[in-house]
């Protein structure tokens, strides 16, 4: 376990560092932000000074240096934009994209696995054809597309539930959350749902693909033949071996999810990090990129161990010594 | 939400024919607005300097001047000013004004603000851009702060109306932090300061002790929505009043809803193309060697002329931008001072444009790459197609390149650099106030040491163009100013020194029953939201 863990710890460093150098020699190809954060009127002896006074006249290897010390001390810079240190921009968005990716993954989870189990165990009655082609369907239409349909069918039609935004919250131990409040709810729905569109879609699939496949296998047919009932072989034994590719594909589609939320937290307006990084880019915020894509890999990194701790945890079999 | 379903009701009464004026007009709102804004706000009010923050600060801050909606200089903190000499100006506090808790606005907190704008550290886009020139202020005594410049600087009044005022405290120790959290946010203006969540919302309400006149609404509630569809689907949802930026192409389907109401307007913006007027050889003019040609056509007028009368403006406006803008006969927009009266429209006529082109001796035409940004103008990428499709037809081989901002405008600012040979590019004027801004910025020769031609992508230059653009940048006198201005317009246009398009248009949508004043510079104000009759 020791020897894993410094393991895992010596590759995450290598990784960072290895994607932190490729971030940064792409931000820098793109150009000085500032000749497109700065109001046109402004003279260019000002903008010059304000270059030389943030360092970005100096060359590539220096400001990456400068770079990494100051992320060795914390300091990820301050936002051009919002005045704000990037980590503690990204820290106080990352609440609302987390909420939204959790009660999306939570919504797929419930209703993806009994489908799934569902389509996999009656494969050839019309529900379970039924639930299959849906899911093809989820896995590919866009999400926008399906994100701007419920738009127009449940807020402009049917006025159930608003357009967009995050409504009101409430604050649980220092955290902001839409789910305790009726407002926060109806807001969330929306978008919840779009986000869980696609790993739901996935889930059943992946449940539909492994029931069938445990159910021809031997430790299956044993159980029948003990004369275990259907359901109870279907539950405790055929889903428990399943699971671990899906939490492991859940454990992915998490990171996927809160990274690139980008589509789903634009169309509706909601204040989490995909649209913090979407404006940042447009504005050239190179601190907050910067930050944001690291923050990213150190998302995957951690996701990736906890991934195979609990793979671990679900199949005794898997040791972690071999799991790197 | 439900003030709409009443609004209907009250319509629906109406029309029932019932004698009951009173429901005809509605029952009485609330003064509550929702307006869903494109950009957030920064809420430190001095450190980034942009129009929609300016518009944002001063409905919350204050500032010495305003800018009203058709950039005219307006009284706020300063009742009034003067010039002491050409270079020294006064202005006088209002002496009713008050902060938003309790104390009134004096010159040392005036001072304390230019102070704070000019010296905050890390301000990427800093205020100090706003002032140039400006060499000193001080406070004369309680209620007058004096403002030196360096010559003689008509600018100086847009130039202040740039910058917030808070309270000396707060200038001096408060951190960025503290703005956002609410606890500096105090100023002098319309409105206070009552939540601000990033990326989400910033509400206010009506500060009852304001100087000035009645603030309009009790509460204000600015919703950041930067996608153009998901602001028009809260306009349309209903969970909004009212949405800037409404992208063209909707706004035909808006005007349709009997719910809705668009306000229109003109902007102090024109859209013009840059041909590269400056180089012997530009790098995106090639001849059929594939090498730049030597000499590069774009130096001559004939070419110049050629390209300006193979654009169909109209169709532009029509077309591309679903009606929303006026063909330009000149690069400085017919609200602003220093615009050029009695100036001829820039006619289409292909055959004419051909004959220039074969006369100019490129009758087979020359390979030539447009370039215009897809991410900073309103349907800025369609138009780069359509004007590219255009001067094919003229008979050029056409390169048809839209970038994205944030690799388009460090590319065109190095001067050094490879540049553009055609350019699209947008040039306002809220910040001058005047044509001064596009002038100085836009047209007089690239003079990096002073300051001139810092836009002038295609390096035009002409010393007869400078010298009135340098003579009305010292002129005092608006009216003078503006007939030299025009001059300096006129002669530019005159030798096609930029080809201009057209002149944009804002355009605001509100739910049916609400009026809005347009403000050139697409500035989007509270209190322009009014109750219609």
């Amino acid at each position: 376990m020791g020897a894993f863990l410094v393991r895992r710890l010596l590759q995450g460093i290598v990784t960072l560092l290895v994607v932190s150098i490729i971030i940064f020699v792409g931000v820098f190809a793109i150009g000085n932000p500032l000749y497109v954060l700065v109001d046109p009127s402004a003279p260019a002896e000002v903008v010059q000074e304000t270059i030389r006074q943030l360092g970005l006249d100096r060359p590539l290897h220096e400001q990456y240096v400068r770079f990494v010390l100051a992320a060795l001390r914390g300091d990820l810079g301050t936002s051009y934009v919002h005045a704000l240190p990037s980590l503690e921009l990204i820290a106080s968005r990352l609440p609302a994209t987390l909420e939204l990716v959790v009660a999306g993954l939570v919504i797929a989870f419930l209703v993806g696995v009994p489908l799934g189990l569902l389509a996999g165990y009656m494969a050839n009655n019309w529900l379970a054809r039924l639930i299959s082609s849906l899911s093809i369907l989820g896995i590919s239409l866009p999400t926008f597309w399906i994100a701007l349909i419920m738009i127009i069918v449940f807020s402009l039609e049917l006025g159930w539930v608003p357009t967009g935004g995050r409504g009101e919250v409430a604050t649980v131990l220092g955290i902001e959350t839409s789910l305790l409040t009726a407002s926060g709810l109806a807001h969330m729905a929306l978008p919840a749902i779009a986000l869980s569109l696609f790993p739901l879609a996935l889930i059943i699939r992946l449940t539909r693909a492994g029931v069938r496949e445990h159910n021809r296998m031997d430790y299956v047919k044993f159980a029948r033949a003990m004369g275990i009932s259907p359901q109870r072989i279907l539950v405790s034994y055929v889903l428990r071996n399943i699971l671990i590719p899906i939490v492991t594909m859940m454990g992915l589609i998490f990171g996927t999810l809160v990274a690139f939320a980008v589509v789903t937290e634009t169309v509706f307006a909601w204040p989490g990090i995909g649209k913090l990084i979407i404006d940042s880019i447009k504005v050239s915020d190179r601190p907050v990129i910067m930050a944001y894509l690291l923050f990213v890999v150190t998302m995957f990194l951690v996701i990736s161990f906890i991934v195979d701790l609990i793979t671990a945890a679900l199949d005794p079999r898997i040791r972690l010594v071999k799991a790197s | 939400m439900k003030e709409q379903r009443q609004n209907r009701l009250g319509q629906l009464a109406a029309a029932a024919g019932l004698a009951l004026m009173a429901i005809g007009t509605g029952p009485a709102q609330a003064a509550e607005i929702t307006i869903a804004t494109r950009s957030e706000m920064t809420m430190d009010p001095h450190f980034f300097w942009s129009t929609p923050n300016r518009a944002y600060n001063v409905q919350l801050y204050g500032s010495l001047v305003r800018l009203d909606e058709r950039i005219r200089v307006q009284p706020m903190l300063a009742e009034s000013w003067e010039l002491v000499d050409e270079t020294t100006w006064d202005f006088r506090l209002d002496p009713e004004a008050r902060f938003h808790d309790g104390p009134p606005v004096t010159a040392a907190d005036v001072v304390a603000s230019f102070d704070r704008a000019l010296n905050l550290p890390n301000a990427a886009a800093s205020y100090k851009g706003a002032l140039r020139g400006v060499t000193g202020f001080e406070a004369v005594d309680q209620a007058t702060v004096r403002f030196k410049t360096a010559t003689p600087n008509p600018a100086l009044l847009h130039q202040v109306a740039q910058v917030a005022i808070v309270p000396a405290g707060i200038a001096e120790t408060a951190t960025q932090a503290d703005f956002i959290s609410g606890k500096a946010a105090i100023g002098a203006g319309p409105y206070r300061f009552v939540e601000f969540k990033p990326g989400d919302r910033l509400v206010l309400e009506r500060n009852d002790a304001y100087f000035g006149d009645r603030p309009k609404w009790d509460k204000v509630v600015f919703r950041v929505i930067s996608d153009d569809a998901a602001r028009v689907a809260a306009l349309l949802g209903g969970d909004v009043e009212v949405i800037d930026y409404v992208p063209p192409v909707d706004v035909a389907r808006l005007q349709e809803d009997p719910d809705i109401a668009v306000h229109k307007g003109t902007t102090d913006r024109t859209m013009y193309l840059i041909p590269d007027t400056g180089r012997s050889q530009s790098p995106y003019v090639l001849g059929s060697d594939g090498k730049p040609l030597d000499p590069n056509p774009m130096q001559d007028f004939r070419v110049r002329k050629a390209i300006a009368l193979a654009i169909d403006r109209q169709a532009l406006v029509d077309r591309v931008m679903d009606g929303a803008g006026v063909p330009a006969n000149q690069n400085v927009a017919p609200a602003v001072l220093g615009h050029a009266e009695g100036m001829p429209p820039l006619a289409f006529d292909l055959d004419r444009a051909r004959e220039l082109l074969a006369e100019a001796g490129h009758a087979d035409g020359f390979d030539l790459t447009i370039h215009c940004t897809n991410d900073r103008y309103v349907n800025d990428g369609r138009l780069c197609q359509a004007i590219g499709q255009m001067l094919a037809r003229l008979g050029l081989q056409m390169t048809v390149e839209a970038l994205p901002k944030a690799v388009m405008f460090p590319k065109i600012r190095d001067h050094e650099g490879d540049r553009t040979s055609l350019m699209m590019l947008s040039f306002g004027s809220g910040t001058s106030g005047d044509a001064g801004g596009v002038l100085t910025h836009t047209i007089h020769s690239y003079d990096p040491d002073r300051g001139f031609g810092t836009w002038n992508i295609g390096h035009y230059s002409n010393a007869e163009v400078d010298g009135l653009i340098e003579e009305a940048a010292a002129t005092l006198d608006a009216e003078k100013r503006g007939k030299v201005q025009s001059r300096a317009v006129k002669r530019a246009i005159e030798d096609l020194a930029v080809i201009p398009l057209f002149y944009t248009s804002v355009i605001v949508a509100s739910r049916a029953g609400l009026d809005y004043r347009v403000h050139a510079d697409q500035s989007t104000m509270a209190d322009s939201v009014t109750e219609s009759e």
